[in-house]
C-alpha cells in the first residue's frame, strides 16, 4: 500500500497502532485505548471492528495465534511500526512549527 | 392470555429509520428476535432499550462467531440478523453507540451496496443466460410474438389460428415470464442500490454540517 495514501493516520488508526505494540484481542484494544488516553478517547466497538479489518488488509497489523479461536489476537507489523513512526515524525514537525509560530 | 410474539412486515433501506422503529417497538415492550422483511418480536420489559444496527456479512462461520464474541465482550448482545445485525447494549450507561465516527457509521451503507451489487451481477448473468440458452432475450419482450414457437402460427387463419394460439399461449407466457424475470429483478436491485448510495451520501453530509 502506498505510504502517502495512509498518511496522515486518523486518530482512530493512530491509537489502535499504539495499543498494538503489544498483542491484544479486540476488546482488550478498546480497554487499552481508554486507559492510554486517560478516558479521553472512547472508541465504539463497530468502529474498531471495521478499522481492524482495514488495518489487516493494508498490512499495518497482523493476526497472531491465540489459544481462544473465538478471539482474534492482533499485533502491529514491521510496516505498521514504520508508518506509525513516520506519522509521529510528521506530527512532531507540525508541533515544533506550531511552537515557533504561536 | 395475551400474545407473546408479534410478526410485522416492513422493508427498510434507511438504517437510522429502522433503528428508530426497532427502539420504539422495544420501549413499547417488543424486542426484536428476527430481522426484516418479516420481523419477529418477543415480549420484553417496556422501557428504555438501546438497540443499534450494523451491516456485515461474514463468508465464514468462524469469522461471524469471532465478530459476535467481540461484540459481546464489548457490551453488545446480538438480538438478530445475518447481514443486518441488531445489537442491544448491555451497559447503556457506558456506551450507547456502535460507531464513534461518522465515517465508520456510513460505511455500513457501502457494505450494503457491495452486497446488493453482488445480487445485481447474478441477475445480469441470468438475464444473459436465459437469452443465450433459449434463443430469446430482453429485446424479445418488445416483440412478444417470438415467444410462440408453433411453425407458421402467424400465417394461420380463423379457427386453426385460434386453436394453435390458445394452446400455446400459457407456454408463451411462461417463456415471457422467464425472459422478463431477471431483467426486471436487475432493474429493481439497481434502483435499490441508487437509493442506498443516496442514503450513504446523506449520512456523510451530516458530518460536515
Amino acid at each position: 500500500m502506498n505510504r502517502s495514501k495512509l498518511l496522515p493516520l486518523t486518530e482512530t488508526v493512530y491509537t489502535i497502532l499504539l495499543t498494538l505494540t503489544e498483542p491484544a484481542h479486540g476488546y482488550a484494544i478498546l480497554q487499552r485505548v481508554h486507559e492510554l488516553s486517560d478516558g479521553d478517547i472512547r472508541m465504539a466497538a463497530g468502529t474498531l471492528y471495521g478499522a481492524l479489518e482495514t488495518l489487516v488488509k493494508n498490512k499495518l497489523i497482523e493476526r497472531v495465534d491465540s489459544d481462544d479461536p473465538r478471539r482474534k489476537v492482533y499485533v502491529i507489523s514491521d510496516y505498521g511500526r514504520e508508518i506509525l513512526r513516520a506519522d509521529t515524525e510528521r506530527m512532531r514537525r507540525m508541533i515544533s512549527l506550531a511552537d515557533r509560530e504561536l | 392470555m395475551s400474545k407473546n410474539t408479534l410478526t410485522k412486515l416492513r422493508a427498510f433501506l434507511d438504517l437510522d429509520a429502522e433503528e428508530a422503529w426497532i427502539n420504539r417497538m422495544a420501549s413499547d415492550g417488543w424486542l426484536i428476535t428476527k430481522g426484516g422483511p418479516i420481523y419477529r418480536f418477543a415480549r420484553t420489559e417496556p422501557g428504555h432499550h438501546v438497540i443499534r444496527l450494523d451491516y456485515r456479512k461474514h463468508d465464514r462461520r468462524a469469522n461471524r462467531e469471532e465478530y459476535l464474541q467481540f461484540m459481546a465482550d464489548s457490551g453488545w448482545r446480538h438480538l438478530a440478523g445475518k447481514s443486518k445485525q441488531y445489537f442491544e447494549s448491555t451497559q447503556p450507561e457506558i456506551g450507547s453507540e456502535l460507531f464513534s465516527d461518522q465515517e465508520s457509521r456510513s460505511q455500513r451503507y457501502l457494505r450494503m451496496i457491495k452486497a446488493f451489487g453482488a445480487i445485481l451481477l447474478w441477475f445480469l448473468y441470468f438475464t444473459w443466460l436465459t437469452g443465450r440458452g433459449a434463443g430469446y432475450s430482453v429485446s424479445t419482450l418488445l416483440n412478444p410474438r417470438d415467444f410462440f414457437l408453433t411453425p407458421g402460427l402467424w400465417q394461420m387463419q380463423g379457427f386453426e389460428f385460434q386453436r394453435h394460439f390458445y394452446f400455446e399461449l400459457p407456454f408463451a407466457m411462461l417463456r415471457g415470464l422467464g425472459a422478463a424475470m431477471w431483467p426486471i429483478g436487475a432493474v429493481i436491485v439497481g434502483i435499490l442500490i441508487v437509493r442506498i448510495a443516496l442514503l450513504r451520501r446523506a449520512s456523510n453530509q451530516t458530518t460536515d454540517a
